[in-house]
């Protein structure tokens, strides 16, 4: 019967046949992540729990990179897929910018400490907090429970090197999301709240009740409408820096040095430059102990640190690991990213790659309502959608979302498909009020920012849609019919 | 196929009076190659193996997943997992009833992408990179991503169904980005389908390459489109967009059980009557091409044979897109489209090939669909799109763009977005072209809670009478 290797015999098996086979160095990495989400969507729930297991191996090899993963943990598997991955070391040829994988390094890693008791959550646990996300939902007149997710992941990952790095941790991301649907007014809405965190204090299921309800009564009654002019937007937290899709996240790609290194973004040789209104701070902050991207070390063991990119207006520097950090003669800031952890993706099957932890702007001198009384005629948007296919090397995007109309310093009515699109480089340089208010994200800190003009366009439904969310509309107030939307 | 392993599952699922029980046993390989600027940036393989085991007990789902070897931690944790399910749960899940089936299907390779060395498929696609470039080095950067994998998976169910499928897929994208001074333009272009390294042969990418690069540049001469609303004729590859994005989603039954504008809209008109929006599992091949579309296969992920699917008929929504529970939930027959990324995955319902096309009689030239527009703009070359099903709201991206005047295409403008509402948008189709484009040129991942499946495929041209073009 085939052996199969526990994690840390697979990479110790797997290093040192590597290192036999001549390769320049080799990098491994193990991970096991034991995952619970549970999902309810309106009353129907879904349950998704399990272990993954695996290794990945970086080799180097006539100076290149080949990469490669199993799950499948025998003898067998990790000798085939080395091979493989020599063979496309030596197929890309020789890469003149690699020096080395890093080396054991002086600086002193932040410690995170792994809160023990999220061992001891349950799914029936979680359940229980589900119950009461819907419950207190339903309990809101004009309230429906849409949608909502809990989960818990426990990540033990491992990472060695042929240049004696050798590290573990044990991190874990604890949080959620709910939306609720309001039939307030003609159109029917909803709007959402996430939260989460790395341990049981950043998360709280009060916390994303509360956020989930007021986000979606702030929602209620939305219009539509046709517009097209140049007016100030005030972009919520979530509009600029959120998960969903913020249009800073543009920016974050644009100020990666793989992209800085091909010339494929505005801010190549740009550092010392003025690139922002003054008041302008970016940030990405690998050691916020409150969010759930943060560790020790990044996806090749250099220490993760926090990065003024762009300070006061000026550009500092690139998010850069050890490869690009060498490329552009600067020195790696620990931003390599296995992209899986919490980004969505796998661990084990990303290559490390360059990618941001925790983005940050830093507050202003404005509150949220002076930005609004200052504010003539404009919107302020929180959800956009289309993001990801802005172009990241100009910066252009053009985006459709859901906001507030303001006129006269007030905050009219919510509306439904505002498009706004612009440039980044631009849209930086026409930051004119950032407010005092912080709000903090899944994966950033954000204030409120105002945009002094940009291109904004909205269309009001046309004649046979209205007429026929009046018709529903009356039919459900005389409780002829239910809503068929939810 | 481990069926003693699956049998000791099944019994173990017994015990705990589980009225359906499937497994999905997976061992597959990939590789992949991602060029930016001529750099190999990255280049993987690796192996994706696990059980993923899903339990119906008492009206509720339990699902796991794991390492096969530990496949008793994994049935505990589906126990508890459907626990957990049962506390939440209002109703009860049922499932359509399906014929259960034993086959094996291997879905050939001409050339099969796993005995190609990884140096032809890196010589490859760092040639289709030089190809990017221009003499007038107005192309400034390129990206090109290579992949190919071979899905090997078993489907065992309580009911008796045992199916194992190899699935194949090889797939080439490239974008080159042409800039001058702050201005930039980019264009994609594709070539993938469900089979083998063979698709190089059949399919002339430096031609592909060759066309993206002077779409690139000719677009960053070209001016701007002013935002606004404008009437429209949409290219094969933006009508697969909209299918798919705006009205293929707006259809997933897993999802209408909870909300979406398209709800309570069975057997109602919801587009103009000479529309029909298909999808379609079975279309192996279009005719007039060689390439498997992307959206192939012969069983969905609970081994329910797939079919072509009439969503829209006549402009009367005829059914939702099912998995087994959604389809007895609304007491329709289950289409085919359950789909997993992974074993690790939870099924969900998925589209396959979708398109709209013109019903029996209505069908128009490419040049007839254009007459439709004296004056607007006819867009192609759709790439990227979002949709919200709650709102009804999209947005998608568009590649090229070209002025209409008189019912003639005049002036090129630079490449923009689409966006609307796809209840208004279905209702304002004029007219369609059954002419289907190429199906190895429209190939895509969709996302869904999380999950990546291949999708396919291009149609016919089609004309709407009003849309919303830039932000």
């Amino acid at each position: 019967m085939t052996k199969i290797f526990t994690l840390d015999e697979a990479l110790e098996y797997g290093m040192k046949f590597a290192e036999k086979t001549n390769v320049q160095a080799v990098e491994g990495f193990t991970n096991k992540s034991v995952d619970t989400e549970i999902s309810v969507e309106k009353n129907i729930p879904s349950i998704r729990t399990g272990v993954s297991t695996g290794v990945s191996f970086r080799v180097v090899s006539k100076n290149n990179f080949g990469f490669c993963f199993t799950r499948t943990l025998t003898k067998e598997r990790i000798e085939s897929i080395i091979k493989i991955a020599i063979e496309n070391a030596h197929s890309k040829g020789e890469d003149p910018d690699f020096k080395s994988l890093p080396e054991v390094t002086k600086k002193s890693y932040q410690e995170f400490k792994f809160d023990k008791k999220l061992e001891s959550i349950t799914s029936d646990s979680l359940a229980d907090d589900m119950t009461k996300l819907i419950d207190s939902i339903n309990d809101v007149k004009g309230l429906h429970y849409l949608q909502g997710q809990l989960f818990i992941s426990i990540l033990d990952s491992h990472l060695m090197n042929s240049n004696g790095i050798n590290l573990r941790e044990k991190s874990a991301g604890y949080g959620g999301f709910g939306a609720a649907i309001t039939t307030k007014g003609l159109i029917p809405n909803y709007s959402y709240g996430i939260k989460g965190g790395p341990n049981t204090s950043s998360f709280s299921i009060d916390d994303l009740i509360d956020e989930t309800i007021e986000q979606t009564l702030r929602a209620a009654a939305p219009k539509t409408m046709n517009f097209e002019k140049e007016v100030p937007i005030i972009l919520e937290p979530e509009a600029a820096l959120g998960v969903l899709g913020g249009l800073f996240r543009i920016l974050a790609t644009q100020l990666s040095g793989n992209k800085v290194s091909s010339g494929a973004t505005p801010y190549s040789d740009q550092i010392g430059n003025q690139v922002a209104v003054e008041k302008f701070n970016f940030i990405d902050n690998g050691i916020n102990p409150t969010k759930i991207s943060s560790s020790s070390f990044d996806a090749e063991g250099i220490p993760k640190e926090k990065t003024s990119l762009i300070e006061n207006g000026v550009l500092k520097t690139y998010l850069l690991d050890s490869y690009y950090g060498n490329k552009l003669g600067l020195e790696s800031n620990g931003k390599s990213s296995r992209s899986g952890i919490f980004g969505g993706g796998d661990p084990i099957k990303s290559v490390p790659s360059i990618g941001p932890s925790s983005l940050e702007i830093s507050p202003g001198d404005s509150s949220k309502d002076e930005m609004i009384e200052e504010t003539r005629e404009g919107f302020m948007v929180r959800s956009l959608m289309g993001l990801h296919m802005s172009d990241t090397s100009s910066g252009r995007f053009s985006v459709t979302g859901f906001g507030w109309y303001i006129k006269n310093g007030e905050v009219k009515y919510p509306v439904q498909e505002i498009a706004i699109s612009g440039m980044i480089p631009d849209l930086l340089k026409n930051i004119d009020l950032i407010s005092k208010e912080i709000e903090p994200g899944l994966l950033s800190d954000c204030p409120y920012i105002r945009l002094a003009s940009i291109p904004t366009t909205a269309k009001k439904f046309d004649l046979k849609t209205r007429f026929g969310l009046g018709v529903l509309k009356i039919l459900t107030s005389l409780k002829i019919m239910k809503n068929p939307m939810f | 196929m481990d069926e003693d392993l699956y049998q000791k599952i099944f019994k173990l699922a017994a015990k705990e009076n589980a009225v359906y029980t499937d497994i999905r046993d997976e061992d597959t390989l990939y590789n992949s190659i991602e060029v930016v600027d001529g750099k190999v940036e990255s280049s993987i393989t690796g192996s994706e193996a696990g059980i993923g085991i899903r339990v119906l007990i008492d009206g509720s789902w339990g699902f796991a997943f794991g390492s096969k070897e530990n496949y008793k931690d994994i049935f505990s944790m589906v126990i508890n997992a459907q626990k957990t399910s049962k506390k939440l749960s209002k109703s009860e899940v049922k499932l359509a009833d399906v014929k259960p089936i034993n086959d094996k299907v291997v879905i050939g390779q001409k050339k099969k992408s796993q005995d190609i060395s990884f140096e032809e498929k890196m010589n490859l696609v760092l040639t289709v990179d030089k190809s990017l470039k221009d003499e007038e080095n107005k192309i400034k950067a390129t990206r090109l991503m290579y992949f190919d994998s071979l899905r090997r998976q078993t489907i065992a169910t309580s009911e008796g169904t045992m199916i194992y499928e190899e699935r194949p897929y090889t797939f080439l994208y490239m974008i080159p980005t042409a800039k001058k001074g702050t201005d930039t333009n980019s264009a994609g272009a594709r070539a993938g389908h469900v089979g083998g390294f063979d698709i190089f042969d059949e399919v002339d990418v430096l031609e592909r390459a060759e066309n993206a690069k002077i779409r690139a540049i000719n677009g960053l001469e070209a001016k701007g489109v002013k935002p606004g609303r404008y009437p429209v004729v949409l290219d094969g590859t933006l009508n697969f967009l909209f299918a798919h994005e705006a009205a293929g989603h707006s259809t997933e039954g897993d999802f209408l059980r909870t909300a979406g504008v398209l709800r309570g809209k069975l057997q109602k008109r919801i587009a103009s009557d000479f529309v029909n929006l298909i999808d379609d599992g079975s279309l192996e091949y279009v005719p007039g091409y060689t390439s498997r579309t992307f959206g192939f296969m012969h069983y969905d992920d609970e081994g329910v044979p797939v079919e072509r699917t009439e969503i829209i008929k006549e402009g009367v929504l005829k059914t939702y897109l099912t998995d087994r529970a959604s389809a007895a939930y609304f007491n329709l027959k289950p289409t085919g489209n359950c789909r997993a990324e992974f074993y690790s995955s939870i099924p969900i319902v998925r589209m396959r090939n979708t398109y709209l096309e013109a019903s029996k009689g209505n069908d128009l030239k490419e040049e007839e669909v254009l007459s439709l527009i004296k004056n607007g703009l006819l867009l192609k070359y759709g790439g990227g799109g979002q949709v919200d099903p709650i709102r009804g709201t999209f947005n998608f991206g568009v590649g090229e763009v070209f002025e209409i005047h008189n019912g003639e295409i005049k002036d090129l403008r630079k490449a923009t977005t689409l966006s609307g509402n796809t209840v208004e948008t279905l209702n304002k189709i004029m007219g369609l072209s059954n002419k289907m484009a190429d199906p190895s040129a429209n190939v895509g991942f969709c996302g869904k809670d999380g999950q990546s499946a291949p999708t396919g495929t291009g149609a016919g041209w089609m004309a709407v009478k009003m849309m919303t073009v830039g932000g």
